[in-house]
């Protein structure tokens, strides 16, 4: 091969750089290519997927699963479809398998496109590719993402689809439906709902001859204030001896929200254009968890790659947390689970949860196939990872049938069913992200820096509602 | 008409001229189509995205919807921004401490590493070692070995007789120091920058310092110090440079916080672009951070004048 050659193919390889960069992004990207990274909250997720057995299937989810399992007359011919996932969630052994048991489930549906992305990349990369044209069929949402996905055109309500399926509503836990809508309208089925209560060492709680704390919330005595005297007890020691009451407090509104509530405050008005949560109520929620910062009752900082370490330790007694991570507990502790105390405003219990779900994407070329998909993880999805131990049931129907079967010896269904349905959800407005970091700010410069709460959420409320007003 | 005369020998060497100049030309375009790809890549993915984001800096754009041209109005919002200040003061706090750690414990590393002893490419692979691991898994591993307390460092603290061992990610006032230590871990290309700046030492000036009585600080101070001025210029250069992007560490240790201590500038631009979708003022944050950079490099380069020796310039300044 003379020059000339090399200079001629260098030429048309130049040429065909530049055209295939031209060109539309091609949708397929295979899964084990996708990004990855980040924490598996789930242990269980790398046991392999079990298809749930039909007699253990409840009717309505048995229903919802087969009928998904036919195509509609309208559907003709193959449909490829994207999906786009969390990738820190699961392992890709285990979505490997979840996407074959769906391409079985769902004879006509093909994921041919399969793109994992960690969650902390998310948004960043969906928005990215969605403005480059590229819109996926089915995806991932997390409540943190609905009102952004909803409010930039990237998911389809789904109401409509949801009625005409026959699901029934009245099946599924209120708060987990609501955890996936937006101003009203339903954008996903929500396949992976986590109510959060508090997990407990019940070896240190007895060795300091404390009562049971689920006995107390049994008897109606579990308040606030028990909660505060009894971390005050527990919290012991110094240097390597120390062990606080409690791991590690979240680091999110999207925890504080409870106490706020809680005390008798608010976070957001109905319409979630005004933020405020700096009402004299507001203040004494916050207050309460600041204050087990400042009395030393709780470490500062937050992660569960930090809180979770601190229960295995022995080091903290209780931790706010929810069963997707059971499995990362050390084996020889001693757990058990109460709901969160009795709330001085509310005179009961309400907590906070965490689920994601799957929608479907507003520029997918087969809705009809894509909602497939999304009601798939809503019922058979959703009892899969239910039996791997690595979701909790979303309907009332599984979470009374086949749910029981698999909780561990130690957990509680009546602790669990109690947070299920004193789960209050906090809608969160697009830009809830920015007004997540000022109020961790505001949160740090009380517990850390000793200022004053009033001043500090007066300010952070209105830097809040700028944010809101912006976005 | 007009007849125009030409001398026989102009008229011989034009041809040759054209000949020469066509065939100058030609060796360009074959030397453009060799380095092609890389023109291609340059300006597609370098040159393109920086003018594009320049237009940018003057928009509001989400991402998601065409930018709207709003003028000035990024820049005046960068004015009265309060966390702009507080990014930048926490940036030059943690420049101002890990860019002297950084390049003294490269160039002591560089010198242990320069010794003849058996074994030394062990040595020197297990130092550069930290530089090739991953950073995420580095700073879960600092963040263990720092945890106020479960961490080991707090442990030893405590052994020796501190009561109360600070939280050295968790203390607001401490977090800087902190991250600026861990920054210390990944000095490996310094150091190897330094290890071969030091072999470049003649032994011969060694020698004659020697013979002229210098004791070892001496043969440092004014042999060491002057012949390997270049590689520290460009160290500081470089560790300058890469303290203003300080991003990893704070991101996946303390996401900013406590209470914004840790809040760098590039964090601080992440967070704009990619969690607010505020690109345009993402954009103009990005713009004058290069341009400060630049005029930081640009000081530098100046006073080294003043301490840089060149040895083909023969002579300092």
């Amino acid at each position: 091969m003379n020059r000339r050659h090399v200079l001629k193919l260098s030429a048309l390889a130049a040429v065909s750089a530049v055209l295939s960069a031209c060109q539309t992004a091609a949708p397929t990207r295979p899964a084990n290519t996708a990004p990855t990274g980040g924490t598996t909250p789930t242990a269980g997720a790398t046991a392999a997927v079990s298809t749930p057995s039909a007699t253990h299937a409840p009717a309505s989810t048995t229903a919802a699963a087969s009928g998904s399992a036919q195509a509609p007359a309208t559907v003709q011919g193959q449909a490829n479809l994207e999906i786009w996932y969390d990738a820190a969630a699961f392992t890709p052994e285990v979505y490997n398998q979840i996407f074959g048991q769906i391409e079985s489930d769902l004879p006509g549906i093909k994921l041919t496109s399969r793109v994992g992305v960690p969650f902390a990349d998310y948004l960043t990369k969906l928005l990215t590719s969605v403005a480059g044209g590229a819109t996926p069929d089915v995806l991932f949402v997390h409540p943190a993402l609905v009102a952004a996905m909803a409010t930039k055109g990237i998911l389809m309500p789904l109401d409509d689809l949801f009625k005409s399926s026959g699901l029934p509503r009245d099946d599924y836990f209120p708060a987990y439906l609501s955890y996936v809508s937006w101003a009203g309208k339903l954008y996903a089925m929500p396949y992976q709902p986590e109510p959060t209560m508090y997990f407990y060492n019940a070896d240190l709680v007895q060795a300091a001859k404390l009562d049971d704390p689920r006995k107390l919330f049994s008897d109606g005595k579990w308040t606030a204030d028990t909660y505060l005297q009894y971390i005050k007890a527990l919290t012991t020691g110094s240097g390597p001896d120390k062990v606080y009451g409690s791991a590690s407090l979240s680091g999110t509104l999207r925890v504080y929200d409870v106490w706020v509530w809680g005390f008798g405050g608010e976070i957001f008005s109905p319409d979630s254009t005004q933020a405020l949560f700096d009402s004299p109520e507001a203040i004494k929620g916050f207050t309460y968890l600041t204050d087990q910062i400042k009395n030393g009752y709780a470490p500062t900082g937050y992660s569960t790659t930090v809180s979770l370490p601190q229960m295995n330790s022995g080091k903290a007694v209780f931790l706010y947390n929810v069963r997707a991570f059971n499995a990362q507990y050390a084996k020889n502790l001693k757990l058990s689970t109460v709901p969160v105390p009795i709330l001085p405003a509310t005179g009961k219990t309400i907590t906070r949860g965490a689920t994601n779900g799957f929608g479907v994407g507003a520029k997918s070329k087969r809705p009809d196939m894509a909602w497939k998909v999304a009601q798939w993880w809503g019922t058979k999805g959703n009892e899969i990872l239910m039996n791997m131990g690595s979701a909790s049931p979303a309907t009332k129907t599984l979470a009374n049938g086949p749910f029981q079967k698999v909780l561990l010896p130690w957990e509680s269904f009546e602790v669990w069913q109690t947070a299920a349905e004193t789960d209050r959800v906090l809608p969160l407005p697009p830009a809830f992200a920015q007004i997540d970091r000022l109020v961790n700010t505001a949160f740090d410069n009380i517990a850390l820096n000793g200022k004053d709460p009033a001043a500090v959420w007066k300010d952070t409320v209105a830097q809040s509602n700028a944010a809101l007003k912006a976005s | 008409m007009r007849v125009q005369i030409v001398a026989p020998t102009a008229r011989a060497a034009a041809p040759a001229q054209t000949r020469k100049r066509r065939g100058t030309w030609k060796r360009q375009v074959e030397g453009y189509l060799f380095i092609a790809p890389w023109l291609i890549g340059f300006f597609a993915f370098t040159a393109g995205p920086m003018l594009a984001s320049l237009v940018l800096a003057f928009t509001h754009y989400d991402v998601f919807t065409a930018p709207r041209w709003t003028g000035l109005t990024n820049v005046r919002t960068l004015l009265s921004d309060h966390l702009v200040r507080t990014a930048l003061v926490n940036t030059l706090i943690f420049s101002a401490l890990s860019v002297p750690g950084q390049v003294i414990l490269a160039l002591s590393l560089a010198m242990l590493l320069n010794l003849k002893l058996r074994g030394i490419g062990i040595y020197r692979t297990i130092f550069y070692l930290p530089t090739v691991t991953p950073a995420v898994a580095g700073v879960f591993i600092w963040l263990w070995l720092f945890d106020k307390d479960t961490g080991l460092v707090n442990y030893g603290l405590y052994a020796a007789g501190v009561n109360q061992p600070p939280g050295w990610f968790t203390d607001p006032r401490l977090v800087k120091l902190t991250i600026a230590l861990v920054s210390l871990w990944y000095a490996g290309n310094q150091m190897i920058i330094f290890l071969a700046a030091l072999q470049g030492v003649p032994q011969t000036l060694y020698e004659a310092a020697a013979l002229d009585g210098a004791n070892k600080w001496q043969r440092f101070r004014n042999v060491t110090v002057p012949v390997i001025s270049p590689a520290i210029l460009y160290n500081i250069t470089i560790a300058t440079i890469n303290s203003f992007q300080v991003f990893t560490i704070a991101f996946v240790a303390t996401a900013g916080g406590p209470a914004n201590a840790s809040l760098f500038y590039v964090l601080y631009l992440y967070y704009k672009g990619f969690q607010d979708f505020q690109m345009g003022y993402s954009s103009l944050l990005a713009w004058v951070l290069c341009l400060s950079v630049l005029a930081l490099t640009g000081i530098q380069f100046l006073f080294a004048r003043r301490w840089i020796h060149y040895e083909n310039a023969g002579g300092a300044g």
